[in-house]
């Protein structure tokens, strides 16, 4: 039996693996995020165009078509909300807010495409600013943990 | 109803609902076989919070029938600041200077994106 023999080379090839096969998850779960919020997004918009009489689909009656927009809606809310709790498994806080706030860039660019609104330089910088409030503040979410650690190590000690 | 009353209510249902899911599924008991399962889940903080999670899309779309999609969309950022006042003010968390320096430049953020500048 060749193949259950374990060559001592065999070994250091693992780590590296390993530590790819993260990543990727990480790169899938973060892409799958961004299709999700946009598709919800997309979704939530045409629910109310349809739901304000606009034409989007002709043939189809607007009742049922808003309600199937709207169960769109809830299930890419949804699922991205399940794909955050498994992206901050594997994922810093720190990290894993400033990298969904790309959202922001997404959906104006999905609205400026897919809606025709306007691209103004107010809503670029005001996403740009947004994005760095996020950031700041998720740092200030790590800041705050570790005082609260730092003050429950104190306290043990004070009881010892 | 306004649109913009909508969206504040929106924030406002989504961080709720946020504060009070993470209360109530502390309470959920699982080792106890099913029945004390579903029972554990029936408590007013996660029923109440599952209420608003339900209930922000609703107006979500509904604001949608009146404004654009950008501008919808930019409102979720205030989840940040009434997340941080709610957790302060409920949970006795600590707000730090990044805690205020990121609310500002959000608030910020969305003054200038819903100001327009063409």
């Amino acid at each position: 039996m060749k193949s259950k023999v374990q060559g001592p080379s065999g070994r250091p090839d693992k780590l590296p693996d390993k530590r790819a096969y993260k990543k990727n998850t990480v790169a899938i779960l973060l892409l799958l995020s961004y299709l999700c919020l946009t598709a919800g997004q997309v979704s939530a918009k045409l629910a109310g165009m349809v739901l304000s009489s606009k034409h989007v689909i002709s043939g189809i009656p607007s009742p049922q078509l808003a309600l199937a927009f709207a169960f769109g809606t809830y299930f890419f809310f949804l699922l991205r909300g399940l794909l955050w709790v498994f992206l901050l498994r594997k994922l810093k806080l720190v990290l894993a807010y400033p990298l969904m706030s790309i959202g922001y860039i997404l959906v104006l660019a999905v609205s400026f495409l897919f809606f025709k609104e306007p691209l103004t330089v107010g809503k670029m910088a005001g996403a740009l600013l947004l994005m760095t409030g996020v950031s700041l503040v998720s740092y200030g979410e790590v800041r705050q943990k570790k005082a609260v650690e730092r003050a429950a190590e104190r306290s043990a000690e004070k009881e010892l | 109803m306004n649109p913009y009353i909508a969206l504040f209510l929106m924030v406002l249902l989504n961080t709720l609902g946020q504060l009070l899911v993470k209360r109530g599924a502390v309470r959920i008991e699982s080792h106890l076989g099913r029945a004390q399962l579903i029972r554990s889940m029936i408590n007013w903080p996660l029923v109440l919070g599952g209420l608003s999670v339900i209930a922000g899309p609703l107006l979500y779309m509904y604001a949608l029938t009146k404004v654009d999609l950008s501008v919808g969309y930019s409102f979720s950022g205030l989840t940040y600041l009434l997340v941080i006042l709610g957790g302060h003010l409920l949970l006795k968390e600590r707000i730090t200077l990044y805690h205020v320096c990121g609310t500002l430049s959000i608030l910020a953020g969305l003054a200038v994106w819903n100001m327009g500048f063409s």
